[in-house]
């Protein structure tokens, strides 16, 4: 969808665009924002931060629009940074506070580790290509039940199988997989 | 292989790898996007509407030199000015005819209906003669001579001067100074403080004053105590005050002080106040005949104190009150609460039908007493007794006092120590004196074979209905 797409449904009804948005990219804006929250955050959490997200697309809809491109990567820069957010205050109201004393200071340092940080870009890139490899639906399912917690049934349903099925592929699929990264010595 | 460890590190993904998960995300059910729908609907409303605001508070804008267009003329009426003149008028009027009325009011110098009594009272007492010197409301010293010889006061000498220090003293029998003040006089307190208050007023005992300085003083339980009376006068702030000297204990107060000293001034002849304000006194003539003629039904007595008892600084929320026939006499008592903690006592009051008034409940002795704890007290009035029994930091004790022709009289009390030691270690006491066990059970069944009601807190003060 372009801003101008957008433009024209705003003009006609301004709710009707907001419904629009919402379903065409809030699967988009969810896997967005799942990426960042998954480790902290609950199935609630994440949803109100979607909510957070489709709230200021609305806002900029209304006010400043002024964007020409395919508003798809706007969507994805508000998901990303509002999902941030989120996350840091998430992290804070989980933290505690540590007396400077405390031995437990010494591990307050920065969690920004260059190279960890490109080990594990590589390592995803990896993982992603020989999940790839697997073919569909066998990398489908993998994603859904390890990446994103669904179930055999929620996944069968997303595949078109049946919840057995689902199981049986998911099985073998995980073996290969294993035997994949075994081969390109990648344990865990 | 821990699975999801290692797809953990999908978190945080960039923006290729996050493409690839984005294409393999689960769809998301129409329920799911409609609670999101109406979830940023309502969010972005409520931004929408915080941002209008902020536009809307900065909307002037100017700078200097900037010209405004488009101001809408305003043509003040004329008839508005003339309106405005003749109401400024009638207000400077009003304000100097109000004002002058007021000072008018206020040139008459009203003699206050009775000077307090010092407020001082620990000062030095010496006996002097027939010289009695107070303070005015202003601060001046008023003399006044007596000629006692005559035995009446026949002639007053006022004079208002800054300090008077000198004391005119005659030289006259001891007794000379009593005859002003021979006769009968009502004894009277008032539990408010307030003897202004006609209502707040109780007639305790009647005084009577003899030519040779001695008196009589017979309370309402027919009880008589004699003494003398010696002339004193006290130094307060410079200025001495007269007052009269009685001998004995016989003036007591409804907070059971004993008053020894009557304060009197010229401008009340008839009323001698006792201590520091308006507690007690004693009257005579008129003032007493005033009372005698106002008497009222036990009811309305009664009313006319509680409602001057929920009138006065004295009230509290926690008071209330009860009607109980304590001493099977045919007129209830009247039982006031203090309140419902373990040392808010009960005052009773009777109803005195020879003059309409009531009087505070007291002991053989005389003394006004509070009875109970918690703010009741338990009465068995078959036998006209009234007691109360209770467990307090582990002493157990119970306290029995019975109507007599002399007042109220302690028949027993018993106490025990049974909740602080063990059984063997327990003491037993009857009458304030350590007893057996068996002689204490004897008391304390006998405590306990009454036929006791609580009372002492079914009404609050605003409540009178049962008094209609």
């Amino acid at each position: 969808m372009t801003s101008i797409e957008l433009t024209a449904m705003m003009k006609k009804s301004p709710s009707t665009c907001h419904k629009a948005l919402v379903t065409e990219y809030g699967r988009y804006v969810y896997a967005i924002v799942y990426n960042k929250l998954r480790g902290c955050g609950t199935i609630e959490d994440i949803e109100e931060c979607v909510s957070d997200v489709f709230a200021d697309i609305f806002m900029k809809c209304e006010f400043d629009l002024s964007y020409d491109n395919d508003i798809k990567y706007l969507i994805a820069t508000i998901a990303k940074r509002k999902a941030i957010d989120s996350f840091r205050i998430l992290m804070a109201k989980a933290n505690y506070i540590i007396d400077t004393d405390d031995d437990d200071m010494r591990e307050l340092v920065s969690d920004f580790n260059v190279d960890e940080r490109v080990d594990r870009s590589e390592l995803r890139r990896v993982l992603l290509e020989k999940i790839d490899e697997l073919g569909e639906p066998d990398s489908t399912i993998l994603i859904q039940k390890f990446y994103y917690n669904r179930n055999s049934m929620e996944i069968a349903q997303s595949v078109s199988m049946t919840s057995v099925a689902v199981r049986q592929r998911c099985a073998r699929a995980i073996e290969k997989l294993r035997t994949k990264l075994m081969k390109i010595g990648m344990t865990a | 292989m821990k699975n999801k460890n290692i797809f953990d590190i999908l978190e945080n993904a960039e923006y290729d790898s996050m493409e690839r998960l984005i294409d393999k995300c689960p769809l998301i059910s129409d329920e799911q996007l409609d609670k999101i729908y109406v979830m940023s609907e309502k969010k972005f409303k409520k931004e929408k509407k915080k941002l209008e605001r902020t536009k809307k508070d900065n909307i002037i804008k100017m700078s200097e030199n900037e010209v405004v267009y488009g101001v809408e003329c305003s043509i003040r009426p004329v008839w508005l000015t003339t309106l405005s003149t003749a109401a400024s008028i009638v207000l400077i009027a009003g304000i100097a005819i109000g004002s002058s009325l007021m000072i008018r009011r206020n040139n008459h110098y009203n003699i206050p209906d009775t000077p307090l009594p010092p407020a001082i009272t620990a000062s030095t007492i010496k006996s002097t003669e027939t010289t009695n010197i107070s303070t005015d409301r202003n601060g001046s010293s008023i003399l006044t001579t007596f000629t006692t010889a005559s035995g009446i006061k026949s002639s007053t000498d006022i004079s208002v001067t800054e300090t008077v220090k000198e004391i005119v003293t005659t030289d006259t029998p001891d007794s000379e100074f009593i005859k002003p003040f021979v006769g009968k006089w009502t004894y009277q307190i008032s539990d408010t403080n307030d003897l202004n208050n006609e209502k707040t007023i109780v007639n305790i005992g009647i005084v009577d004053i003899r030519g040779d300085a001695t008196y009589t003083y017979t309370d309402r339980s027919g009880n008589v105590s004699t003494g003398t009376i010696q002339k004193a006068s006290e130094e307060i702030g410079g200025a001495e005050l007269f007052k009269l000297v009685f001998s004995g204990d016989s003036f007591v107060s409804s907070e059971s002080y004993v008053f020894h000293s009557a304060y009197y001034t010229d401008i009340k002849p008839d009323e001698l106040h006792f201590g520091n304000g308006y507690a007690a006194r004693i009257v005579r003539g008129e003032l007493n005949i005033y009372y005698q003629n106002n008497i009222a039904d036990w009811k309305t007595s009664y009313k006319n104190y509680l409602k001057a008892i929920r009138e006065s600084s004295d009230y509290t929320s926690q008071l209330m009150w009860d009607l109980c026939d304590l001493d099977n006499d045919g007129t209830p008592e009247l039982l006031i609460s203090n309140g419902e903690y373990h040392a808010a006592r009960v005052n009773y009051y009777h109803y005195y039908e020879p003059d309409g008034t009531i009087m505070f409940g007291c002991d053989s002795d005389g003394m006004i007493v509070d009875f109970g704890d918690y703010g009741e007290i338990m009465s068995c009035k078959e036998e006209g007794l009234i007691g109360w029994s209770n467990t307090h930091m582990g002493y157990n004790y119970t306290i029995m006092y019975k109507f007599t022709d002399r007042g109220l009289v302690k028949l027993q009390s018993t106490i025990n120590n049974l909740g602080n030691v063990s059984y063997e270690e327990a003491e037993y006491k009857v009458n304030d004196e350590s007893v057996s066990k068996d002689e204490y059970d004897k008391f304390f069944e006998l405590f306990n074979s009454k036929n006791w009601i609580y009372t002492g807190r079914r009404y609050s003060f605003d409540d009178l209905s049962a008094l209609n």
